[in-house]
């Protein structure tokens, strides 16, 4: 059985594994980063180390919600050395879902490439789209590497 | 894996790696010295300590590697005149598997699956040949067994017995023809008095053998000349030689043994490094993560942060016992700062303790002859700064092996010992670490530098003539001067310097050189005692503040219209140094639209030789900060260096200088 973090980011629930996860932050200040992709959002300070906060709603290409500022969070992940704040509407829960549960991902959800998903899963009637966190935050690494270049070139 | 096996894990292999390490270390003293009975002993102790403890944690191939080593290491012990230099190079190899299965055990906590067979094989082989050699007696003779009145006959003869180790290449066409060949130059040139295999079966052509063992008697003096024509056959990789003398007869007990070391000319060397080093380690220390360090550095600096609102808090209230408490708060988290930056600081040892291998190796490779000298292994660093310096130092040490040292012909020639001298050392000094890599070679030829940097267009020959050799040098750290093949060839010096100058300089150091021709070169490098900790400059810019570290600050102007000139339609500051050109901040960092209006005020900053004057809205504070990475998800971003958090718990990002001079 497989927990997952349930965050809310406009209609739609995103599912972060719990073993990625290490902890679920009030918005505070946010220093933005200049020179960056627009989705990150800057970096803030968290028990004394610096963490970069990106915009989960605006990585997966989905609507920012009418969210209530009092519910908005940063989940905090750590997915191979890299620490990253996703900044979402809400944190609802965290749900059990057995492996067999978890359906291949459809070729595009929300605007995200399959390959950004682990796969998807009922959750009552809704859908939980499971976060790949690797790729959520290593493709970003690569992109960032192609906007500097591109920077450095003109 | 669970979180217990874990600590273990954690544990087995530092310990693990020390083992390894030490056996590293008595291979190559063991090669410069030749045996002792207590290196000897050490070096098991290590192997059946490993043994024992890759056993326990279920590492089978470690086990069954280790227990081999320990194996040979035993029966070395036993018969300690019998070492070859062959024995300590599948030593050093199988210390090499070892170290690179627990680096995979370390990367994803379980061994490789694959044996290896490979050093397995090797190991049992100089083990075999070991046991044979042992069951002639404790005479010293080889591999071939019943030499001893064969070496009393040839010394009685005023000649001597040798033993020679002929290996082929592996993938050698016809390696029975080849071992004919090889015979048949032997019996030219000396008398062969026993082979293996034998030399009937050799030379009927019945042997498909890569390798063989020969014994000759030549004449003394002579037997180089046997080695040249034996390695002169089509496919021969190596001939090992190895003299047997005859038996001491009036010796009754083995304990002592002429250290026949297995080196030809086993110089004693450099020695002097590696023994200070094992002191070192004997010292009774508390093993803690690295990691577990900078996450109570994190917390601290959390610490700090919450002292100081507390501190302005209370700066309204007129309760003394308050403010006293406070105080003391202050002084005491000021106290725990120190003592943790130190937990930061390691030995120079941690890293440098891999050289002596490498330069050993080199030496080999490059065909020069050297001693390699280390001091100052206790000099303590920031870990961050030394892991950093461990490839500028690799680098240097390269270079002066390769093009400092002239070849031990050139270095006769010239009236100097034929075995050169690089030195390593570290030393720390007001504030300051310093390393410096020297060696005793030909020294930077100036006037070859300064062609090389007309012919490059860096500067005019007029220039060239009037430079100070100081200034001549550091050409050398010019980009570009480097990537000319010819400079390296000619000078040889400038390969890569740039970078590594460029890798000092982005840790807040300097480098220099200092140098003579046909004395040697020195390569002096100074770092700051740590980079957690550096003072800066506080900056406002479009409602954002931003730090500049203050080594890279020359001065802060008030800048009025009158003073900026235009060079090619860009913005640039004259002053008595020279010509700064301009950057606005807010323009660069892509924030908003650049104001208009004088003055303005410009910090102007330096990196290395570059100079720029940024154009911020006002200068905020000078104060002492924490540096941050950002992390790996932000490596991309290159124009700050890291982040600092401020007293008001909000961060602030710090200004890369070299980044924004180079694209500026």
């Amino acid at each position: 059985m497989d927990s997952y973090v349930v965050m809310r980011v406009g209609p739609e629930r995103y599912g972060a594994h719990v073993s990625q996860v290490r902890s679920v932050e009030r918005v505070g200040d946010i220093t933005p980063v200049p020179r960056t992709l627009s989705f990150i959002k800057g970096v803030m300070h968290l028990r004394g180390s610096i963490v970069p906060v990106i915009d989960l709603a605006e990585r997966v290409g989905s609507r920012r919600g009418s969210a209530d500022e009092e519910d908005r969070r940063i989940v905090v992940a750590e997915v191979e050395d890299m620490v990253v704040g996703m900044m979402v509407d809400a944190v609802e829960d965290v749900v059990h879902i057995p492996p067999e549960a978890v359906e291949p991902p459809p070729p595009v959800v929300g605007g995200l490439d399959a390959v950004y998903l682990r796969g998807v899963a009922r959750l009552g009637d809704d859908l939980l789209v499971l976060l790949n966190l690797e790729r959520v935050f290593s493709a970003v690494e690569a992109e960032q590497l192609k906007q500097v270049e591109k920077l450095v070139r003109g | 894996m669970n979180a217990v096996n874990d600590e273990y894990l954690e544990a087995f292999l530092a310990e693990s790696m020390e083992h390894v390490d030490r056996l590293e270390e008595g291979c190559l003293t063991l090669e410069r010295e030749g045996p002792r009975p207590d290196l000897l002993a050490d070096m098991f102790r290590a192997a059946h300590t490993l043994k024992g403890m890759s056993a326990t944690m279920g590492f089978s191939h470690l086990a069954q590697l280790t227990h081999r080593a320990e194996d040979l290491l035993g029966s070395l012990r036993e018969q300690p005149g019998t070492i070859r230099e062959r024995h300590v190079e599948v030593l050093l190899l199988a210390v090499d598997r070892m170290r690179a299965r627990l680096q995979s055990i370390a990367a994803a906590a379980r061994e490789p699956d694959a044996p290896d067979d490979d050093v397995l094989a090797a190991l049992a082989e100089v083990l075999q040949s070991e046991e044979a050699a042992a069951d002639v007696g404790e005479t010293g003779a080889g591999a071939l067994g019943g030499l001893a009145s064969l070496a009393r006959q040839a010394a009685a003869e005023g000649k001597v017995l040798c033993e020679l180790r002929i290996r082929l290449v592996p993938d050698c066409v016809m390696p029975g023809v080849r071992l004919a060949m090889v015979y048949q130059t032997l019996k030219q040139m000396a008398a062969l008095v026993a082979a293996r295999p034998e030399e009937e079966a050799v030379m009927a052509g019945r042997v498909e053998a890569t390798e063989a063992v020969a014994a000759v008697i030549v004449a003394q003096g002579e037997i180089d000349q046997v080695r040249h024509a034996v390695l002169d056959v089509t496919d021969v990789a190596a001939c090992e030689v190895s003299t047997l003398r005859p038996p001491a007869e009036e010796k009754v007990g083995t304990s002592h043994q002429e250290p026949q070391g297995p080196g030809r000319d086993a110089a004693p060397s450099g020695a002097k490094g590696a023994r200070s080093s094992s002191d070192l380690r004997r010292e009774p220390t508390l093993r803690v993560s690295a990691r577990k360090v900078d996450l109570l550095i994190n917390t601290l600096s959390d610490l700090v942060i919450t002292k100081t609102r507390l501190a302005t808090l209370v700066s309204s209230s007129d309760d003394p016992a308050l403010r006293e408490a406070v105080e003391r708060l202050d002084r005491l988290t000021s106290e725990i700062q120190d003592g943790l930056m130190e937990l930061r600081m390691v030995p120079v040892e941690a890293v440098f303790h891999r050289y002596p291998r490498m330069m050993r190796d080199l030496e080999r490779r490059l065909q020069r002859e050297f001693d390699f000298v280390m001091t100052g292994l206790d000099t303590e660093m920031d870990r961050v700064v030394l892991e950093e310096m461990g490839e500028v130092v690799v680098h240097l040490l390269r270079n002066a092996a390769d093009h400092g040292l002239e070849p031990p012909e050139v270095r006769e020639s010239c009236g100097k010992p034929r075995r050169g001298t690089i030195r390593l050392s570290a030393y720390a000094s007001g504030g300051h670490v310093y390393i410096e890599v020297a060696d005793d070679g030909r020294g930077i030829d100036r006037r070859r530098v300064l062609d090389s940097a007309v012919e490059k267009g860096l500067i005019t020959p007029e220039e060239g003539a009037e430079m100070p050799d100081e200034s001549v040098y550091a050409l050398l750290f010019r980009p570009g001067f480097s990537t000319a093949e010819r400079v390296s060839d000619i000078s040889g010096r400038g390969v890569g310097l740039d970078a590594v100058r460029d890798k000092v300089e982005a840790l807040g150091g300097r480098i220099r050189v200092e140098s003579a021709a046909g004395v040697g070169t020195t390569f002096i490098i100074e770092l700051p005692l740590t980079l957690a900790i550096l003072p800066a400059l506080l900056v406002a810019c479009c409602g954002q503040v931003f730090a500049i570290p203050t080594a890279n600050v020359e001065e802060v102007r008030r800048m009025t219209e009158d003073d900026v000139r235009h060079v090619q339609d860009r913005p640039v500051l004259p002053d008595a140094a020279g010509i700064v050109p301009i950057v606005d901040l807010a323009e660069r960092l892509g924030l908003e639209a650049r104001r208009d209006g004088y003055p303005r005020t410009a910090v102007v900053c330096r990196d290395g030789r570059r100079r720029l004057a940024l154009v911020v809205d006002h200068v905020l504070d000078e104060l002492e900060i924490v540096n941050k990475p950002l992390g790996r998800y932000l490596q991309g971003v290159k124009e700050f260096a890291g982040a600092t958090i401020l007293g008001d718990g909000r961060v602030s990002l710090i200004l890369d200088v070299r980044s924004i001079a180079n694209t500026a």
